[in-house]
């Protein structure tokens, strides 16, 4: 579904993505792994059209993506959970989700602020309260409902386990797998290796802006050199 | 030399004069938008000492500067917390009080002006003036003064520890200030041989604003290139009275969409870094 | 009249004229929560509103509305020229740039204006009736009321706007955060434009009030106007509709106060003695923020 292509991006002096060249299957979890300021978010606010690249291809179909404004690459149907969760702190948390769907021409929104709430029923107590007041886990939680409003084609994930309990990370964890297996294609990026290994199909290895291995998730999940560095010497 | 081209001299010596006094303010990061003000008190200070005290010319000029310089340190002071926009907006707050105080004292003749000051002021003054200036601010400029300014300019935090006293630079960069620009109100005042209030308000603080703005904040040329440029550019143009505001409306916004640190600046003041594709803050990660 | 009716006389002539200072603020907080700039042409443009309508009023005798309407697409659309050419173009800029910036537009519209209209006041055209209204001993003109219920109607309106809309939404989401507000899929861009062009139109309704409640237009009004108004910001605190409101009621209440009991000559001092009082005191005002006084703007 999504096709990046040798992609160069560059703040100031720094070379932070390298000629970086990877594939999103259609309905897969695909994870890129690395270190902190590996690059990982640069790639995921490249294709989210935050950041202009400086070379390189981001393809979504037939559309490219790269040097496109946000906005457009929204309705071309990406989504995206940002870093740092992104919520809008003085909008209340049923306004947030309201944004989510900003612009859609095909939505039923009382519909699916329903199901939203269903889905997440924090998110149905906490309704009118502003966005700010929630905790860590239940802000991340109205980030993912928020994207998904939009019934994106493509939802990108970028740390979603930054600065949650361990308890959270889990429950974070099991709802990207149920949205994957309602149809959901997902590009994840995350620090946490070993939770992102355990739900993706596909997998890469960014080291200070270069893919350094790919493969299956089982793959890496194997490998001896991912095992040292990023799964803490243990098999997952 | 004619009497018109000796005209065109001595106003664009006294805006080199006050272009240098605002200078010295926004080279510490201070925006001033009283400096209208401040001139306006050197002015009035001077005219009140030769007219009505009987003071001789250069003492009556110096002290006026002296009066600026404490208003200056006065409203620096008090201003220190209040940083960009905010202080911009106080220093206009005060240099409007200060109009509207002057408007409404009789003594040195309200709205309806203060007449009868004597012509002393001549280009051979004005010359002086500005050589001295021109001298003290080439050494000044490359000064540990100096670089101190820009430090609290660029980053407060960073210039404490480094040792620099904050607040006292930034109340001293504007005492300075205001003392130059005083200095120039005082040679005005005895130029023009009378004085209204509202000569001192806004559009004055924001003529002087421009000196540095299009000719360059970074270095004493540049006010003192803006200064020129906006005296003279109006004369060749044949642009006349109000209108030449028109030109240096449309000026100013052309700088400051190509080189908004000023014409003569090396750095062109528009930021790198990582192109934004949608109008947002700058990219961390 | 009674001491006490006196009294209630001048608030209301306060409550009126600070209705139009309110809205006035409205503008600027508006432009200043959106795009994070102090709009120094803000006072310029309400005096080229009601210029326009100044215009249109004499030229084809129009009524009340279509002058307002005249004088909003006029103003609304300077502003939005003023975006796309003066402000969008210094994004990359310092953050003082913009301020002098509107600064440079502000000298040329109003020098603009000067030679157009010639330095001196120019009559407003009646384009409304006046007849006096006696609510028992309180003596209004049919013009006070008229400025004081568009007022208000505008207020509500904006605040419908901004609250029940999408685009509203769209509007607080950028003020807020505009990277969050582009991937949700707003065009950060034009809401830049739109937002400007709004409160332009707000300045240009409040030029045409004000030309009517005096009686005159002056190509300089854009100063003491957008200075009150700048005052009327500070005090509310920047970014807040709620206090912009309020503070332009306080602040006519005060000045008509002042004029009445102390003396009008320290009419003007008023407003700039608050903005000295608060700035030391409580600079982000009565409904605003704190950090962003203390850190950049």
């Amino acid at each position: 579904m999504l096709e990046i292509r040798d992609l160069h991006v560059r703040y100031g002096h720094v070379h932070a993505v390298r000629g970086v060249s990877l594939r999103v299957n259609h309905g897969e979890i695909t994870t890129i792994i690395g270190a902190n300021g590996a690059g990982k978010s640069t790639i995921i606010r490249s294709i989210m059209g935050l950041v202009r690249p400086a070379s390189g291809s981001i393809r979504l179909g037939q559309h490219e993506l790269a040097g496109k404004p946000a906005y457009r690459t929204a309705y071309l149907g990406v989504g995206l959970v940002p870093e740092g969760r992104g919520i809008l702190a003085q909008m209340s948390v049923l306004e947030n989700l309201r944004m989510g769907a900003y612009g859609r021409k095909d939505r039923d929104l009382e519909e699916q602020i329903e199901e939203m709430m269903n889905r997440f029923p924090i998110l149905r107590d906490r309704r009118h309260q502003p966005a700010g007041l929630l905790s860590g886990g239940e802000q991340q939680m109205l980030a993912i409902a928020r994207a998904l409003m939009a019934r994106p084609k493509l939802l990108l994930m970028d740390e979603p386990s930054l600065g949650l309990a361990p308890k959270v990370v889990s429950q974070i964890f099991d709802t990207i797998r149920e949205i994957n297996a309602a149809g959901t294609t997902i590009l994840l990026v995350e620090q946490n290796a070993r939770k992102a290994l355990a739900v993706s199909h596909r997998a890469y290895v960014l080291e200070t802006g270069r893919i350094v291995k790919e493969g299956s998730a089982q793959e890496l999940r194997e490998d001896p050199a991912v095992i040292d560095a990023y799964l803490g010497g243990v098999r997952a | 030399m004619s009497a018109y081209t000796v005209d065109l001299l001595v106003n664009a010596g006294i805006n080199i004069i006050l272009g240098l006094g605002f200078y010295t303010s926004i080279l510490s990061g201070q925006l001033s938008v009283a400096h209208g003000a401040l001139m306006g008190i050197g002015a009035y200070t001077a005219a009140i000492l030769t007219v009505k005290l009987g003071w001789p010319f250069w003492p009556a000029i110096l002290a006026g500067g002296v009066l600026a310089a404490v208003a200056g340190a006065a409203i620096a002071a008090v201003s220190l917390r209040l940083r960009g926009v905010y202080l911009a907006v106080a220093t206009l707050a005060f240099g409007e009080a200060l109009v509207v105080f002057l408007l409404n004292n009789s003594y040195v003749g309200g709205a309806a002006g203060f007449y009868g000051i004597p012509l002393i002021t001549n280009l051979r003054h004005v010359a002086l003036v500005v050589t001295l200036l021109v001298l003290f601010m080439w050494r000044f400029d490359s000064s540990r003064l100096a670089m101190a300014y820009r430090a609290v300019r660029d980053d407060e935090i960073s210039a404490a520890t480094m040792g620099i006293n904050v607040r006292r630079t930034k109340v001293h960069a504007f005492t300075l200030g205001a003392f130059i620009v005083g200095v120039g109100g005082g040679l005005f005042a005895h130029y023009l041989g009378i004085l209204e209030p509202g000569q001192f308000g806004y559009l004055r603080s924001i003529t002087i604003m421009m000196f540095a703005a299009i000719g360059g904040v970074n270095a004493f040329l540049g006010p003192v290139f803006g200064a020129v440029l906006l005296t003279l550019a109006p004369e060749f143009l044949r642009v006349s009275g109000q209108d030449r505001y028109i030109l240096y409306g449309i000026l100013l916004v052309l700088v400051m969409i190509f080189r908004p640190n000023g014409l003569l600046e090396r750095r062109s003041g528009r930021r790198p870094g990582a192109e934004k594709v949608s109008a947002g803050q700058t990219v961390s990660s | 009249m009674s001491e006490f009716w006196l009294f209630v006389q001048q608030t209301v002539n306060g409550l009126v004229l600070g209705s139009a200072y309110s809205l006035v603020a409205v503008g600027y907080t508006l432009v200043f929560g959106v795009l994070r700039i102090l709009n120094m042409a803000h006072g310029e443009i309400l005096m080229a509103g009601g210029f326009f309508g100044l215009l249109f009023a004499t030229s084809m005798s129009l009524g009340l509305v279509p002058t307002l309407i005249v004088a909003a697409l006029g103003a609304g659309l300077l502003g939005v020229l003023m975006e796309r050419l003066a402000i969008r173009p210094l994004s990359k800029a310092n953050h003082l740039a913009p301020l002098i910036t509107t600064i440079g537009v502000s000298t040329l519209l109003q020098s603009l204006a000067t030679r157009i209209f010639g330095p001196y006041r120019v009559p407003f055209p009646p384009v409304v009736d006046i007849s006096v209204v006696n609510l028992g001993p309180l003596f209004l003109t049919s013009i006070n009321i008229m400025v004081f219920v568009v007022v208000i109607v505008l207020v509500i309106a904006l605040k419908l706007l901004l609250e029940r809309t999408d685009l509203g939404r769209a509007i607080r989401a950028k003020a807020e955060n505009p990277e969050v507000a582009s991937f949700l899929g707003v065009n950060v861009d034009f809401i830049n434009w739109f937002t400007v062009g709004l409160a332009s139109a707000l300045a240009g309704v409040a030029g045409v009030l004000l030309g009517l409640t005096f009686g005159v237009l002056s190509p300089h009004m854009g100063i003491p106007y957008g200075l009150k108004g700048l005052v009327t910001l500070i005090v509310g605190g920047m970014g807040s509709i709620q206090g912009a409101m309020v503070a332009g009621l306080l602040l006519g209440v005060t000045e008509s106060l002042t004029v009445g009991y102390i003396s009008s000559a320290y009419r003007d001092a008023v407003a700039f003695s608050v903005l000295i009082a608060v700035l030391l005191l409580r600079p982000s005002g009565l409904f605003g923020s704190k950090v962003q006084v203390e850190n950049r703007v």
